[in-house]
């Protein structure tokens, strides 16, 4: 099986059958990825500009550098910018997961109330601990890969990660996040 | 965290395994089967890794078909200029100033050259002659330096493309 990065390059010659196994190699990490981090609705939108973007700025892509890297970087980017613009997102998948809560919920249910809990407070993260744990957790990108796609120090992570954990457990009151 | 530096080991092993979704071990086993504090710590952790299992996300067929479109439509439309290779520029300023080095000395050369061939010449040679030799020498050594720099961008661009394949 051909690399990512090989493929890539296919792309940047203007081949459309490269970008096309890359699309279904990626798709659904890539919408799971969205989906985590602005909610599914708003994740349509972005799942296709970002692969607008992979065609359009396909020169800026160094194949010495893995591809999964760039494009969650173009990803995460596309998240942030859509963030500034509007602070709705967070209210709006609250108040979905409190729909949720407020459901009567049968007591031999427990667990799911624990999960609902912990999906919870990570919605309610702030958003810089928030995509770490996607990245970290749900598509195991290590430290070093993070830092590159969020495009901070691999220190940051780690001090990031570390109290993301402790906001997941329920024991830090996140006012601060470096 | 606590004051048991081997508390502090076992815990930072517990968290990688837990950020990397693997079964939760310790190296010090030893220290993890006596200490009661790290072995809560275990079961806090693998509790939390089984109600963080992966939400379900999937995209819809028409948003992946027209993500999939849209993207080869910006693929097609600026696709006939292929982009320039990443390192090009690197290696265009590379080879220009490998070109550009020996050129004050090839220049020096011939301008000597000019001088002391010219003055020999000039004994026995019809002026009208000479000119028209000097002539053909400018315009072959002026044809061989456009051959060589206009070479560079071509060269600049294959040997980035190379580096970048390897
Ligand atoms: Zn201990």
């Amino acid at each position: 099986m051909k690399s990512d990065e090989w493929l890539m390059q296919r792309v940047q010659r203007g081949d459309d059958g490269a970008l096309t196994q890359l699309f279904e190699r990626y798709r659904g990490p890539l919408f799971g990825f969205l989906a985590q981090r602005v909610g599914d609705a708003a994740a349509d939108d972005l799942f296709q500009e970002t692969w607008i973007r992979v065609a359009r700025a396909r020169a800026s892509f160094d194949p010495k550098k893995r591809f999964s890297t760039w494009l969650f970087q173009i990803a995460n980017n596309l998240c942030r910018d859509r963030g500034r613009r509007t602070a709705v997102q967070r209210k709006h998948r609250d108040n979905v997961l409190l729909e949720h809560r407020n459901n009567p919920v049968p007591a031999h249910t427990a667990p799911t109330e624990d999960r609902l809990d912990v999906h919870r407070r990570l919605a309610q993260l702030p958003d810089k601990l928030r995509e770490v744990i996607v990245l970290r957790y749900y598509h195991q990108f290590v430290e070093r890969e993070i830092a590159e796609i969020l495009e901070i120090a691999p220190g940051t992570v780690k001090s990031r990660l570390h109290t993301a954990l402790k906001a997941l457990r329920g024991q830090e009151g996140i006012c601060h996040v470096e | 965290m606590s004051n048991d530096p081997r508390c502090d080991a076992v815990r930072a092993q517990l968290e990688e395994a837990f950020w990397s979704r693997l079964p939760l071990a310790a190296g010090d086993t030893n220290h993890f089967e006596t200490c009661a504090a790290c072995r809560t710590y275990g079961e806090e952790l693998g509790g939390l890794g089984a109600q963080l299992a992966s939400p379900e996300f999937a995209v819809s067929e028409s948003v992946s078909a027209r993500a999939l479109g849209r993207a080869r439509a910006a693929l097609a439309v600026d696709g006939q200029a292929p982009p320039l290779p990443i390192g090009y520029g690197r290696e265009f300023a590379r080879l220009l100033i490998a070109a550009l080095l020996p050129l004050p000395i090839v220049l020096a050369w011939n301008a000597a050259l000019f001088n002391v061939v010219g003055d020999v010449l000039a004994g026995f040679v019809p002026e009208l002659l000479l000119r028209i030799a000097a002539g053909g020498y400018v315009i072959t050594a002026v044809g061989w330096a456009a051959l060589l720099f206009g070479s560079i961008p071509f060269l600049a661009h294959r040997r980035a493309t190379q580096s970048a394949l390897r």
